[in-house]
């Protein structure tokens, strides 16, 4: 085992910090450059310890430009979220190969500080904080093996250091970020082309809901003011979806049309959403949102909401929505030929069906009555697995393979009602949600995705059919899994069987509700209600700078406090504090005790000085002697030096 | 014997009159004195460091004398090997066996004159003794008799012709002093009086091994106050971070500091260490075991610890 010398030590330290650094980007960065930072990395450590010499300036310079350039190849860019972090991670493994003295080490520390950053670009999660918090630790104690030249014998030294440090700081992060004025608008809301997303869509073709199904994944997390609405009134109004080709629904684009009134009935429902970033512009509310705030989004002539920006953030809003509503009592004839529009040639038989169904029913009510009968009656199946459709998709479905999710049903109960000329079209969005108990909120993943149906009927406007729930009434009345047989595998199924697995799932999501609501979400409006609690009536940023300065203020005054408490001087023996008086009053008679001077010394010094004085300075010093350094001080004795203080004034 | 564990002012009185028997035949070096004895109370071994001819060896003859020990005496010379100091197995050809010859080492006091004249490998042989208080030859070991007492006398390492002990070895040695030309006063005396080694041979024994062992098991007990551990462990920290000394402290020093500091608190009747105690021994327990960093610095070892005296303040 050959020893481990001091440079070896600082490269491991800043290694480990790095690598350490990268390691939410693993799961972002493509293999190729992982396997660079790393090999790059191995080699650093083989070359210091084998005392390889390190590749010459010409040489980085090639490897440095093959990097830039493989990034470009493989991102088709240099800039970007991705780009820049797999340059910066390629970048950084290089300066491994130039690290010499300290200097360098303190840039890598810094680099690796500024990949912890870049990761909550990726997401803010609380996963995440779990790992950036230790990473930052870490570089910290990486920090002090680089800048302290001898070595600490402890190897976990460094950590204890590291970490007093940065407690010491954190009051000071708490008031930047409580107090720093806050950037409006999306500052870490970077739009991340190749993110990965799931969820709902602004199209929806046979299948993609069902393939949603399996994603646990929370869309949003709802607040409500009094009590939750009853599961059937629980349905989340996402895309409306009114343009059809035969076998993909989807939203018109650019139409424009007056917004049809609504009148609302009963108790209204008042509730806030915090929405997961989806990168779309797309925001959910329950059926029929009659307030929102309007800087968040506005409504769309189909009762859609749509953001104003994309969401590429936790946002937050407030909205009021009533379960009881009529929309639209009147439908213009552009709408309603928007409503009735069909691919022409395509699915034959269905509006074969449907006009010969129509023809037998009283009403346009009547009639979906009947499709709704049919459904029910005939062999119709709700299956997470259906089969793929052709291009005839209603047809396929109504009449051969006759399972389907969801989407299925609404698409074919959609295309039924239009071919039988009544206006219709599919409304994406969510249905239900999982309440947490120990947060007292609803959950809504993307598993609880929906579809259904909006038909206009004269004298009701704008009417939600849901055809699911006329196959599968369990589904709407309590959720997926009741809904399909106990073989049918469904994710989470285990998770909502176990009841202890269950609570720490709704415990957990309640700490990252939290999280959301109050660091993530903590933005210039929720500054601004902080500052109104706390007492500021109408505050701006000179109000922020004030309580800032206070703030900071504050916390380093505390720091101070506590370190005065923590280096006061001990003075735990009463019997000092006797001599020091004694000592003091010399002093003032100009005879100082040197720090090192022993008592008996002092005394000798002070009588050859102040013969007058020479007796009671050597009775009050053999006093101190025996209370201080002897066994078994006698109470007496104190009292004495005491006596002996007070007639003592030279 | 029972009288003097009992009894320290008893233990007090003997020592006294040894003190006071030594003070007739080394002249005006009462400190040194009292110093090598509180080396032998806190069972340490002694190291005088001076030029030839300043009574070092009277010294060493003296407390042997005084004390009532056994005392062998070892000339160091470069030609001096291992087993001159400790012995050597010889073949006895009557019991068909190997006898153990007993060197000069087996005594209660051993004077090992000009120490830093030997070999290294000589010198460790005598320092391994003085460590384990044992020999062992052979396989076999053999206990050194109780006390054991060795005080070395050691020529200026600036001297021709020495081998200056390492500083582990140093180490080993509790105490270090020097003894220094006597006063004129003194001086005089010496020309005028009778000759040391004819005092010596007259010096009566106040004390007797027994007498000692009980003495030297007294002194751990000694009362050392929280204030004063408080005041050892300042020392100890100053001269460990304070950054003038190559190495600060070890804990053996420190222990050997209090060891010492109990043992001058004992012979001056005081019932618990005083901050005086630990200051009139330490120049003589760390001047040889701090060595200034500044390789400049020529300052002799006592002043570089009245130098640490000076620095600390008593808590």
């Amino acid at each position: 085992m050959r020893e481990v010398t001091e440079p070896l030590r600082r490269l491991g330290w800043t290694s480990a910090g790095l690598l350490t650094a990268l390691g939410p980007h693993y799961l972002y960065l493509r293999p190729w450059v992982i396997a660079m930072v790393l090999g790059l990395c191995a080699w650093r450590l083989l070359a210091e310890r084998r005392g390889w010499p390190l590749p010459a300036a010409w040489a980085r310079g090639v490897i440095a430009l093959a990097a830039t350039a493989g990034v470009a190849a493989s991102y088709r860019s240099i800039a970007g979220l991705e780009a820049g972090t797999a340059l910066l991670a390629l970048m950084a493994g290089l300066k491994l190969l130039e690290t010499r003295g300290p200097r360098d080490h303190i840039v890598l520390i810094f680099i690796g500080w500024f990949l912890c950053l870049a990761a909550f670009l990726y997401q803010q999660s609380l996963p995440m904080l779990a790992w950036v918090l230790p990473t930052v630790w870490l570089l910290a104690a990486a920090l002090l093996v680089v800048a302290r030249a001898p070595a600490s014998p402890l190897p976990l030294a460094p950590f204890r250091s590291a970490g007093a440090m940065l407690a010491k700081a954190a009051p000071l992060a708490l008031v930047l970020f409580l107090f720093f004025p806050r950037i409006a608008g999306q500052f870490w809301g970077v739009p991340a082309a190749d993110r990965a997303q799931s969820g709902l869509d602004e199209e929806m073709s046979p299948g993609d809901i069902s393939e949603l199904t399996l994603n646990d994944v929370v869309a949003f997390r709802v607040r409500f003011d009094g009590e939750p609405p009853p599961p059937l009134q629980r349905y989340w109004r996402g895309p409306v979806l009114t343009e059809f080709d035969g076998y993909t629904w989807s939203r018109p684009r650019n139409q424009a049309y007056f917004l049809p009134p609504v009148s609302w009935h009963g108790a209204p429902v008042d509730y806030t959403i915090t929405l997961e970033p989806t990168g779309l512009r797309l925001l959910f509310a329950l059926d029929m949102v009659q307030d929102w705030p309007d800087a968040v989004g506005w409504q769309s002539w189909d009762y859609q909401l749509l953001a104003r920006a994309p969401i590429n953030t936790v946002i937050q809003y407030r909205a009021r929505s009533y379960p009881q509503y009529a929309a639209g009592p009147v439908l213009s004839p552009a709408l309603r030929n928007r409503h009735l529009q069909l691919p022409p040639g395509r699915n034959p038989r269905s509006i074969e069906l449907a006009r010969r169904l129509r023809a037998g029913a009283a009403s346009d009510a009547d009639f979906a009555r009947r499709v709704f009968e049919r459904f029910r009656a005939e062999e119709f199946y709700y299956t997470l697995t259906p089969p793929r459709l052709d291009r005839d998709s209603v047809d396929d479905f109504l009449f051969n393979t006759r399972r389907g999710f969801c989407g299925h049903f609404a698409s074919a109960f959609t295309m039924l009602m239009r071919a039988a000329g009544v206006p219709a079209r599919v409304v994406a969005g969510y249905q239900g949600g999982d309440w947490n108990q120990i947060g007292g909120y609803l959950i809504v993943r993307q598993s609880h995705a929906h579809a259904w149906s909006e038909a206009w009927l004269p004298g009701r406007g704008w009417t939600r059919f849901d055809p699911t729930a006329a196959v599968a009434p369990e589904r709407v009345e309590r959720d997926l899994q009741s809904a399909l047989p106990e073989e049918a595998g469904v994710p989470g199924r285990l998770l909502r069987q176990s009841a202890l697995l269950w609570q720490a799932g709704m415990l957990w999501d309640n700490l990252q509700a939290r999280w959301n609501e109050l660091v993530v979400k903590f933005d210039q409006p929720a500054q601004e209600r902080l500052l109104q609690s706390l007492g500021f009536d109408d505050p701006d940023w000179r109000d922020l700078a004030l309580l800032l300065a206070a703030g900071l203020l504050g916390a380093v005054l505390l720091l101070s406090a506590w370190l005065a408490w923590e280096f006061r001087p001990r003075r735990a023996d009463p019997v000092v504090a006797d001599y020091q008086r004694f000592t003091r009053r010399l002093a003032r008679r100009g005879i100082d005790r040197g720090p090192g001077e022993a008592p008996r010394d002092f005394a000798q010094r002070v009588g050859r000085l102040r013969p007058d004085l020479a007796a009671i300075s050597r009775a009050i010093t053999e006093l101190y002697l025996r209370l201080r350094y002897l066994p078994a001080p006698a109470a007496a004795d104190r009292v004495h030096l005491r006596g002996l203080l007070r007639r003592f004034h030279p | 014997m029972n009288a003097v564990i009992e009894s320290p002012d008893r233990g007090r009185a003997l020592l006294g009159a040894a003190l006071a028997s030594l003070n007739q035949v080394v002249l005006g070096k009462e400190r040194e004195i009292r110093l090598a004895l509180c080396c032998l109370l806190a069972r340490g071994h002694l190291l005088i460091e001076d030029i030839p001819g300043v009574g070092k060896t009277t010294l060493a003859h003296a407390l042997a004398r005084v004390l009532g020990l056994s005392f062998q005496r070892i000339q160091f010379t470069s030609d001096l090997l291992p087993a001159d100091i400790i012995g050597v197995s010889v073949y006895d050809r009557d019991s068909g066996g190997f006898r153990f010859h007993r060197g000069p080492v087996f005594a209660q006091l051993l004077m090992a004159d000009e120490v830093n004249r030997a070999t290294p490998k000589a010198q460790s042989a005598l320092l391994e003794a003085m460590e384990e208080r044992q020999v062992t030859v052979d396989g076999e070991t053999h206990p050194l008799p109780e006390p054991f007492f060795v005080v070395a006398t050691q020529n200026p390492s600036y001297q021709v012709g020495t081998f200056p002990l390492p500083e582990s070895q140093v180490d080993r040695f509790l105490m270090r002093i020097e003894l220094g030309y006597p006063a004129p006063g003194h001086e005089r005396q010496l020309l005028r009086g009778r000759d040391r080694r004819d005092l010596l041979a007259d010096l009566p024994a106040a004390l007797d091994p027994a007498v000692i062992l009980a003495l030297q098991q007294r002194i751990p007990g000694l009362h050392a106050s929280d204030a004063l551990l408080d005041y050892v462990q300042a020392l100890a920290r100053a001269s460990r971070d304070s950054g003038r000394y190559q190495a600060g402290l070890s804990p053996r020093a420190v222990i050997s500091l209090l060891r010492a500091a109990q043992a001058w608190a004992f012979l001056h009747g005081h019932a618990g260490v005083l901050p005086e105690d630990l200051q009139a021994v330490l120049p003589a327990v760390v001047g040889h075991r701090l060595r200034p960093r500044d390789a400049t610095d020529l300052r002799t070892p006592p002043l570089v610890a009245a130098e640490l005296l000076q620095a600390v303040p008593i808590p």
